[in-house]
């Protein structure tokens, strides 16, 4: 049903947006942009395809999106399709991060406009622009809410953390980890953060796939082995939200939940519905929202302003550079918000990233959670 | 000694490795294996593998694999939680629809594979890939969450009245001597009734130490329990699949029409066996109880999400065939799970990183794979 | 020929766990006859046949034997091969899905640097078809040619590696009469190519026209050896030898009390599965009374088989047309549960693909067609079940240590005796019988014999197929003989005999 709905949406939309593009300038008239996503299957790529075609289109964009599945040959042939198709610009978020040099080097001897998005393409000379959520960023945001709610800068502790970070495959997870890790590990050094299973680097941390149950096998033998004597577990840095709801699943089967025996804390990433919900009932800590309206937008401007040779609209304060192995590449990162109990009303309702629908709940039921004014 | 061996070591050298497993495990983790939470944990987090293995079970001594039970897996806690919790439709009906739609997708399966006579192999990856597909469209890729306390339950919860007897919970012990007592009337009788019609009976000092090891290793289980929370829900679920399809595999017409096709499809037919109709059953069969497990699984995960069921028909594959085959029975399967149950967990507590837990599990696939075929050659000659 | 032994084993002892197969074995095969090795299942014919080709290793076995003079250890089959012994099973060892070129020089190629020469290969096989006289194209696929036609192919295989002492487990137990003797003039051919065979055959009436010495075995010991012009080579003195007694008749008495019409087979066609323009029978009609046996002659490829098991619950083919009455109702037969459930019994005559449920006890494969008796309250009644077994076990004298043993182990008298209980247990009316005693020894051939006498007795219809003549002859009370699908003959008791059946065929032939 939602389904339908959405592709309702979207048809309006456009229909809408092209009495609007005809009205102005149809800056996108005639033009097309081909878009490479990764996996349909995950709720971030389908936001992405969302967003993005409503913003393109809304210019007179026609947009053609492709899924590659995480499989990278298939991704460099889709990519190399549009190139021979003679696309006038082409969004892409790759799957591997280093595969797809030449398919970019050929789209450079075409002169066909590039925008790398959400994950970086290593190794190649020839991309300019990359558009992104500031990877790092999002890990130092779950760490830094560590601290903050307990209070170690203050110099409390000691209190017990253990750490469940995301699957290897992803380069990403790389950056969340150096993020979150910086924040907590002088602490772990001084002793007010204690890993009692001593799993502490990247590697021993790593849940395949990100998938949930993994994660909640893994805090289920953590338990059992070290906890199992009465420790309390104060703290979880799960760093997206399928991992926190595992680890909060193998919690409450130890035992964990009640007034004398809470929940550690735990954090998140994607806002996920199940996990905004799960915080609303004081489950889940927090979670860290990713803006995909602001990237798909700054991506679509982004593109459009290299098409017709113009200089790049984005607000300086939010640009910066990343370094491929081969150039410094220009990049919009989002700044990643922290979520929490607090303020997801605002964040995410305000915003209209969910409407009540979207939370499984009636607007009467919805409204009542609006903070008083 | 000798007649010992030559009895029963095929199943023995199952049992074998079984104690292999635990003893490595035991020590390398040093005693963790073995503690009290840790042992609830083993059962809780591979209930479903022992489902699974009992469905590939029945398929698998027809002649068939069944490569879609993943998916099952998947569309049960998507679809489950599409209904009842994205759109709040009540507990009831939302499990009507589910097993509704899951048994077309059975009969759509068995009907594939008996009457139009596409390969299993081939019908049941075709299905995986539809219904997969179907998963994440009904769900739209989300982790859906969280689900109704009766699921929850299903998947989660402990059965205990908190009542103790000697120190125990009750009903852990009230187990413990069902179960004996189970054990030794039935060996008495089963050897009464062989020994009646001529057949071979294994000596009695051989017979007492198999029982008492039984009784014993149940009884450390169930002590473990009660030093827990409690008997697990699932457990007396898992129990009650295990009873009946031991029974229906083995004294029901059914049964024996399953190992039948199984072993010579043609001779069966042209006994009157209704092949088309075995295999049907056994795949509808395999919908089901592959639903089950997912919604097993989604209950104590208290979420559906996108990345269940990945790689569990490999897990139930390989359960059955280190258990045995058709010729060990669902006994064997179950003895196939417990090992793989027990070595994943046995990772888990030590630590050990993704990448590595798949290089040890296909090792010791292989291994107790080796040990069993070398030990039933062994009893042939 | 004098002394020149080819072969000569010395004490040669098997044995398997307590079983002695060959108890202290001497024996010798001269240069370039034809040596017939018989004796009754479990003999040890095959036994050492296999020693003697290499399927049994050296050091598997106590005692020696020579070939060409020279002491052999053979490790394994190619050692044998390399040799110029060749073996043909009587399972035969091909590759259903390849063609007949290539499974004649499997392992043997035409191969330069790894890569195979197919047309010479191809030209090759079919200079040595040739020269065996079949009549086949060596590209087809051997599951796609009879089972006569594969026995030859084997041969060609032999004959590629140049062999010089061919062994043939049973080569006439799948052929008919004329395949048969094709077969044993061939063998002559060989012997004036100078090769030398040691056949191995239940089939004593064929033996006189090409033996040269036979060797009867029996309980694992060389009891006789006969040398052909010089001793008694008469079947009554050769079974005596293998049986350890007299045996008069080779076929029980019968009194023959022959009823009303029992079961029909009106206009019956049926075409072919894979082929649906290929007619493989023609408006048969026949009819089975009560209390007789029906025999059903007839060339192989004629539809026999096809014929039953089509009968048998549409088994077989497609486009199936006719009607069948039992009782002079008419029948609606759509599946083999119908055909039982109408009170119809066939017992196949590839009872390894057909008949035997692999792995299962000997009781659970009597009771399988009739399961349903056993049922009480929803479980089967395993008491009952073994009781029945054991009843059957007794009645037909299955040789075997308990009910509880699992069919691959019986030999093939006792599993064929196994088939047999399965279906008298349906209680059929009409029982199909497709070569019920092929591959099986003298003893339990008679005692089978006995078993269809018993069934007649009752008031029972059999039909009995079979290519052996001196056995349909010996047990039918009325003969139809089909030959390509039609039946071209009915000859009541009188008239049975192999001149008149085989007669018939060649008119059939003639006119068709």
């Amino acid at each position: 049903m939602k389904k339908i709905l959405t592709l309702v949406l979207i048809a309006l939309l456009a229909i809408a947006s092209l009495g609007v593009a005809s009205a102005e300038e149809a800056r996108g008239e005639g033009k097309t942009i081909g878009i490479c996503l990764t996996s349909q299957a995950l709720a971030r790529t389908v936001l992405d395809s969302i967003y993005l075609t409503e913003y393109l289109e809304e210019m007179g964009y026609d947009v053609e999106i492709v899924y590659s599945e995480q499989d990278a040959a298939v991704q460099a042939t889709q990519f190399e399709t549009f190139v021979s198709m003679g696309v006038d610009g082409i969004i892409i978020s790759p799957s591997d991060s280093t595969a797809l040099s030449n398919a970019v080097e050929v789209a450079y001897d075409n002169e066909i406009p590039v925008m790398v998005y959400d994950a970086l393409i290593m190794n190649s000379p020839y991309i300019e622009y990359y558009a992104t959520d500031d990877l790092y960023a999002v890990g130092a945001t779950q760490g830094g809410y560590i601290v903050d709610a307990l209070g170690l800068e203050e110099g409390k502790g000691p209190f017990n953390l253990e750490i469940f970070s995301g699957s290897m495959t992803d380069n990403n997870a790389t950056y969340f980890f150096e993020g979150a890790m910086d924040q907590l590990q002088p602490y772990i050094d001084s002793g007010m953060l204690v890993v009692k299973s001593g799993q502490v680097d990247r590697t021993s941390t790593a849940t395949d796939k990100w998938s949930a149950t993994n994660a909640q096998t893994r805090a289920d033998a953590i338990l059992s082995t070290y906890y199992s004597d009465g420790t309390h577990l104060d703290a979880c840095l799960t760093q997206n939200d399928d991992l926190a709801a595992g680890v909060i699943a193998a919690c409450k089967s130890a035992g964990y939940g009640t007034e004398d025996n809470p929940l550690p804390l735990t954090t998140g990433q994607d806002c996920n519905v199940s996990a905004i919900l799960s915080i609303i009932n004081g489950e889940q800590s927090s979670t860290v929202f990713k803006n995909i309206k602001e990237l798909a937008y700054a991506a679509s401007v982004g593109i459009d302003a290299v098409i017709h040779d113009e200089e790049m609209p984005w607000d300086p304060e939010m640009v910066g550079s990343y370094n491929n192995n081969a150039v410094d590449v220009t990049t919009y990162q989002v700044k990643p918000l922290l979520l929490t109990a607090e303020n997801w009303y605002e964040l995410i309702v305000e915003s209209g990233f969910y409407d009540a629908e979207d939370l499984g709940m009636t607007e009467e039921e919805l409204a009542a959670y609006a903070p008083a004014a | 000694m000798s007649k010992l061996k030559n009895i029963s070591l095929g199943k023995y050298g199952l049992v074998i490795a079984l104690i292999l497993v635990v003893i490595f495990f035991g020590i390398t983790t040093r005693g963790t294996l073995f503690n009290a939470m840790n042992v609830s944990n083993i059962f809780m987090q591979n209930a479903y593998l022992i489902i699974l293995s009992i469905s590939m079970f029945f398929c698998l001594s027809t002649g068939c694999v069944d490569l879609s039970v993943a998916s099952f897996v998947l569309f049960s806690g998507a679809f489950f939680g599409f209904l009842s919790v994205t759109n709040h439709i009540s507990l009831g009906i939302s499990l009507l629809a589910l097993f509704a739609s899951a048994l077309v997708l059975g009969v759509a399966q068995g009907f594939t594979i008996a009457y139009l006579n596409v390969p299993p192999f081939i019908a049941t990856l075709g299905f995986e890939l539809l219904i997969k597909g179907m998963a994440i469209a009904i769900s739209g890729g989300q982790t859906l969450g969280p689900f109704p306390k009766a699921i929850q339950f299903l998947g989660g919860a402990f059965l205990t009245t908190k009542a103790r007897v000697f120190g125990l919970d009750a009903i852990c012990l009230a187990a413990f001597v069902l179960f004996v007592i189970v054990q030794v009337v039935g060996e008495i009788k089963k050897r009464a009734k062989r020994k009646h019609y001529g057949f071979p009976v294994a000596s009695v000092p051989a017979t007492i130490v198999r029982i008492a090891f039984i009784c014993l290793t149940v009884g450390f289980v169930l002590l473990r329990f009660s030093q827990h929370n409690g008997m697990p829900f699932i457990l007396v679920i898992l129990v009650c699949l295990v009873v009946v399809y031991s029974y229906l595999s083995t004294r029901t017409a059914f049964g024996r029409y399953v190992y039948a096709v199984g072993a010579s499809r043609n001779a069966a037919r042209l006994s009157g066996v209704n092949d088309k109709k075995v295999i049907m059953t056994v795949f509808i069969n395999a919908s089901l109880l592959s639903t089950f497990a997912g919604l097993v699984v989604a209950g104590r995960l208290n979420a559906a999400t996108m990345t269940a069921g990945v790689g569990y028909e490999l897990e139930a594959i390989a359960a059955v065939s280190i258990g045995g085959g058709s010729s060990t029975g669902i006994f064997g399967a179950f003895c196939g799970a417990a090992i793989m149950a027990i070595v994943i967990n046995g990772m888990n507590v030590l630590g050990m990183a993704a990448d590595m837990q798949k290089v040890a599990k296909g090792l010791i696939l292989l291994l107790a794979v080796l040990f069993d075929m070398y030990s039933k050659k062994r009893s042939k000659d | 020929m004098g002394n020149d032994y080819i072969l000569e084993t010395q004490n040669i002892f098997k044995r398997f766990g307590s079983v002695t197969a060959l108890n202290d074995v001497n024996f010798k095969v001269r240069r370039g006859e034809i040596h017939v090795l018989c004796g009754e299942n479990g003999a040890g014919k095959s036994t050492l046949m296999n020693v003697i080709s290499g399927v049994y290793p050296h050091g598997t076995y106590e005692g020696k034997f020579f070939y060409n003079g020279e002491e052999c250890r053979f490790s394994s089959v190619s050692d044998s091969e390399e040799k110029g012994i060749a073996i043909i099973h009587q399972h035969l060892a091909l590759f259903p899905l390849l063609s007949v070129a290539e499974n004649i020089f499997i392992n043997n190629e035409f191969a330069k640097k790894g890569i195979i020469n197919w047309d010479e290969t191809r030209q090759k096989a079919q200079e040595l078809i040739d020269s065996i006289g079949i009549n086949v194209n060596p590209t087809t696929l051997v599951k796609d040619i009879g089972v006569g036609k594969k026995q030859l192919v084997e041969i060609c295989k032999a004959i590629s590696r140049d062999v010089k002492l061919l062994i043939l487990d049973e080569p006439t137990a799948a052929l008919n009469e004329k395949e048969s003797e094709d077969l044993l003039n061939m063998l002559l051919d060989f012997k004036k190519r100078g090769i030398t065979s040691i056949l191995i055959t239940h089939k004593l009436n064929e033996i006189g026209k090409v033996c040269d010495t036979i060797t009867v075995l029996r309980d694992g010991s060389t009891i006789e050896t006969l040398e052909k012009g010089k001793d008694d080579i008469s079947i009554g003195h050769i079974v005596k030898a293998m049986v350890g007694r007299e045996m008069t008749n080779l076929y029980p008495e019968r009194e023959h009390k022959v009823g009303d019409v029992l079961f029909e087979i009106k206009d019956w066609t049926v075409y072919h599965p894979l082929h649906i323009d290929i007619e493989v029978l023609h408006k048969v009609s026949l009819n089975v009374r009560k209390g007789e046996v029906l025999g059903i002659a007839g060339l192989m490829g004629a539809g026999r088989t096809e014929l039953a098991m089509s009968v048998f619950g549409r088994s077989y083919g497609q486009n199936i047309s006719g009607e069948l009455y039992l009782h002079g109702k008419k029948l609606n037969i759509k599946s083999t549960g119908d055909a039982i459930k109408a009170g119809l019994a066939y017992v196949s005559e590839d009872r390894h693909e057909y008949g035997l449920i692999k792995g299962m006890s000997i009781k659970d494969n009597i009771t399988l067609a009739s399961l349903k008796q056993f049922i009480h309250k929803g479980s089967l009644d395993s008491d009952r079940e073994i009781m029945v077994a054991q009843d059957y076990k007794g009645k037909l004298r299955i040789k075997c240590k308990n009910v509880d043993q699992k069919v691959d182990e019986l030999s093939g008298g006792n599993q064929q005796k196994v088939i047999f209980s399965r279906w008298v247990m349906a209680k059929p009316e009409v029982v199909i019988l497709d070569e019920p005693t092929r591959g099986i020894d003298v003893g339990s051939k008679y005692e089978i014999y006995q078993i269809i006498n018993e069934l007649v007795a009752e008031g029972k219809g059999v039909i009995f197929i079979s290519s052996d003549m001196p056995e349909i002859i010996g047990m039918s009370d009325r003969v139809y003989v089909l030959n390509e699908g039609s039946i071209i003959a009915e000859l009541d008791k009188e008239d049975i005999s192999q001149v008149n059946i085989m007669s018939a065929i060649m008119e059939g032939a003639k006119d068709a």
